[in-house]
């Protein structure tokens, strides 16, 4: 190569780097739910928080992160689990499984008494053995690929609900505003391609046929062969499993191409961005959700309490990572002691009441009463769907 | 003679460079005895990069081919290794002879056509490449579409089953050196030489017969067997391997290590390596820059190469 091209090479990579890196790599915060005070005699019980806190998914784990430390502060002024006060320490997974092995490796050698979080299941699907491998708890508030619970591995419990309940809840949607032919469109991640395969598998069964399936480059800014492609498929309804940057730019240029059926949107691009990016393409949208703490019995005291210590709103996961921490709470109480095996076979058998639904697991760990919420975009906000 | 030319001679003497390089392997061997699996990993994590910069360093900074696809290289050995493993149930160390058999096929049928042409070429077709691969193992059913492959089984040495980050550390320790001994026997070699021909003046190099599309084609191979095998000990050592862990970033990210340090210098390289890994992580810690250690990391590299275009430690031209 000329030394010239070298150099401009170099230069070129070199802002590629800061470009991409911006999202990379991880960091680490540990705090005390804020003001837990003295500890006192006893030990203080160390949780791990494993969420990505830089990265394109950041604003999610700073919300569960968030949510995890309100949990904590109270459970501390209440007099904390088993006379010990929680501390929290979070290592960033950055949604990458390369970052999210140093994560697991960094809480692992901090001596961790549990692990929660988990935001990225390919991320997760990483950390995963490595916990396993130490005979640590991990609490997963918000991944929900199937292929997590798949591994089998018995220390993991997922409790958010998986993809397949999401596609349960689209089948009564499809169901209650009378369409037969649904088109499912994902973007080739690991959570959009499971949602959708899932999708394809439990439609049918209600009678609703899948007009076709279709994939949307991640970052894609044309559509329009999708679009048309939809539009000759004749469905009548439009499912996107995607995350909401790429979704808005799928609901638009669906409007825009003709297309007048309903669209509805999984629970990756459940959150109030989709409705400022779409804007008026957005309106009647519908999203089979995660339980938004608005709607949730109870909500109006977290979301208040959640402002008074962060002076943000709480997102999409707040309620899980909140109930995270009860969960554990609940079951370290019953088990009586921090012994690993005894807590999670206090895990299986809970049967908690929180914010999110009833918690209550099946044999291989996952979310046995769906948590899935409807929503509609109506007048520029989120109203609930009840059908 | 000039201090600093006197201090470069003593520093490239032979007996001070094999004592430094003794001391260092102690110390790196050393190292987990007084460090925490937090340390270890993050160590690990250079290492891993050093072989991956050391791989591509024979096709970019020995041949002077410029490859923008080095990850689909590690792509190939690591999915290669996963699948066997996963779905055939192989032992993993019988997965590497066909890990290295993939990887020479896959480089000669990109590099026969292509090597013909000046290196310009090649950058394009190896970004092409490297996209192709990772599409593919996005979509295919065996190598587990966007999910990839996950619990890929840990393998076992001499009956010891390498879980922990400790075992690793020492499995990829003894891999750089392995590497480093090969790069620095190529470097040597005629092959070797005939390569820094190639690289300083293709055509004076093949008006004075050496074979230039040939011996190209063998760099371009042997880094690509590098990158191989370097993936598949990232499949067992990870344990799950996905299409996101080899996208053009990555591919970015080995480059700038081998151009960072140095191109065609062995040292220059792993120092590279070893700076590109390392660095965010000491500012991770740091108030307020921690936030922004990845812009400051960005604006150093920028300086780096404007204030030394050869990189930190060059090949001094003999």
């Amino acid at each position: 190569m000329h030394e010239k091209l070298k150099k401009t090479l170099a230069l070129l990579l070199a802002a590629l780097a800061i470009a991409s890196f911006a999202a990379g790599c991880g960091g680490t915060n540990s705090g005390g739910g804020g003001g837990s005070g003295g500890s006192g005699d006893e030990e203080e019980i160390l949780i791990g928080v494993m969420v990505p806190t830089s990265g394109s998914e950041a604003y999610y784990g700073t919300d569960m992160y968030q949510s995890y430390m309100l949990a904590v502060e109270e459970i501390n002024k209440a007099g904390g689990v088993l006379g010990r006060k929680l501390t929290l320490l979070q290592a960033d997974d950055g949604c990458d499984s390369n970052i999210a092995t140093s994560a697991a490796e960094l809480l692992i050698s901090k001596n961790v008494d549990f692990v929660v979080g988990g935001y990225c299941s390919g991320a997760t699907v990483a950390a995963m053995q490595l916990y396993f491998d130490e005979d640590l708890l991990l609490l997963i508030s918000a991944a929900n690929s199937t292929g997590i619970t798949q591994l089998g591995l018995d220390t993991c419990f997922m409790l958010n609900s998986p993809g397949s309940h999401a596609a349960v809840t689209l089948a009564d949607l499809c169901k209650s505003v009378g369409s037969s032919k649904v088109a499912l469109i994902h973007n080739g991640d690991e959570y959009p391609q499971n949602l959708s395969k899932l999708c394809e598998d439990e439609l049918p069964k209600h009678g609703i046929e899948i007009a076709t399936v279709q994939v949307v480059d991640k970052g894609a800014s044309d559509v329009s062969s999708v679009v048309t492609a939809i539009r000759n498929a004749e469905a009548d309804f439009v499912y996107w499993c995607g995350y909401h940057a790429d979704g808005s730019n799928v609901i638009k240029q669906l409007r825009q191409g003709g297309y007048e059926g309903d669209i509805a949107v999984g629970d990756g691009s459940a959150s109030v961005e989709l409705i400022t990016a779409c804007g008026d393409a957005g309106e009647g949208v519908y999203v089979t959700s995660p339980p938004f703490v608005r709607f949730a019995e109870g909500g109006d005291r977290f979301v208040a309490d959640f402002k008074a210590m962060h002076n943000l709103e709480p997102g999409a996961y707040a309620t899980l990572a909140y109930d995270t921490i009860y969960v554990l709470k609940e079951a370290i109480e019953k088990a009586g002691t921090l012994d690993t095996g005894a807590v999670k076979d206090a895990v299986q058998n809970i049967n908690y009441k929180g914010l999110s639904g009833t918690i209550k697991f099946t044999p291989d760990r996952e979310l046995e009463i769906s948590n899935f919420i409807i929503i509609q975009i109506v007048d520029g906000d989120f109203q609930l769907v009840t059908i | 003679m000039k201090l600093r030319d006197r201090i470069s001679s003593w520093l490239e003497s032979k007996f001070i460079q094999a004592a430094a390089s003794a001391a260092l392997l102690a110390f790196m061997a050393l190292l987990p005895l007084f460090t925490d699996n937090y340390y270890q990993n993050i160590v690990w994590n250079a290492f891993f990069y050093m072989l991956l910069a050391l791989g591509l360093n024979i096709i970019v900074g020995y041949c002077g081919l410029c490859d923008l696809g080095y990850a689909s290289k590690f792509a190939i050995g690591a999915y290669t290794t996963g699948i066997l493993i996963k779905t055939y149930h192989w032992n993993f160390w019988a997965t590497l002879p066909v890990s290295i058999i993939i990887s020479i096929v896959s480089s000669v049928i990109i590099g026969l056509p292509t090597l013909k042409l000046r290196s310009d070429y090649l950058a394009i077709v190896t970004l092409g490449f490297a996209e192709i691969v990772r599409i593919t193992a996005r979509n295919l059913k065996i190598t587990g579409a966007a999910t990839g492959l996950i619990a890929i089984p840990r393998p076992t040495f001499f009956g010891i089953r390498l879980v922990k980050i400790t075992h690793w550390y020492y499995v990829f320790l003894i891999l750089v050196v392995i590497y480093i001994i090969i790069s620095f026997r190529i470097r040597n070699s005629r092959f070797g030489r005939a390569l820094a021909y190639i690289r300083e003046d293709e055509d004076a190099a093949e008006a004075m017969g050496v074979n230039t599309s040939l011996y190209k084609l063998y760099a371009y191979v042997l880094g690509a067997v590098l990158g191989g095998v370097t993936g598949s000990f990232y499949a067992v050592k990870m344990t799950s391997i996905s299409p996101g862990s080899f996208d053009f970033n990555q591919s970015v990210n080995v480059l700038l290590a081998v151009i960072l340090g140095g191109m065609g210098k062995v040292p220059g390289v792993v120092l590279g390596a070893a700076f590109f890994a390392l660095f965010p992580e000491f500012f991770r810690d740091i108030p307020v820059i921690g936030d922004m250690r990845m812009l400051f990391f960005g604006l150093l590299l920028i300086a780096v190469i404007i204030a030394k275009p050869q990189g930190l430690w060059p090949e001094r031209n003999k």
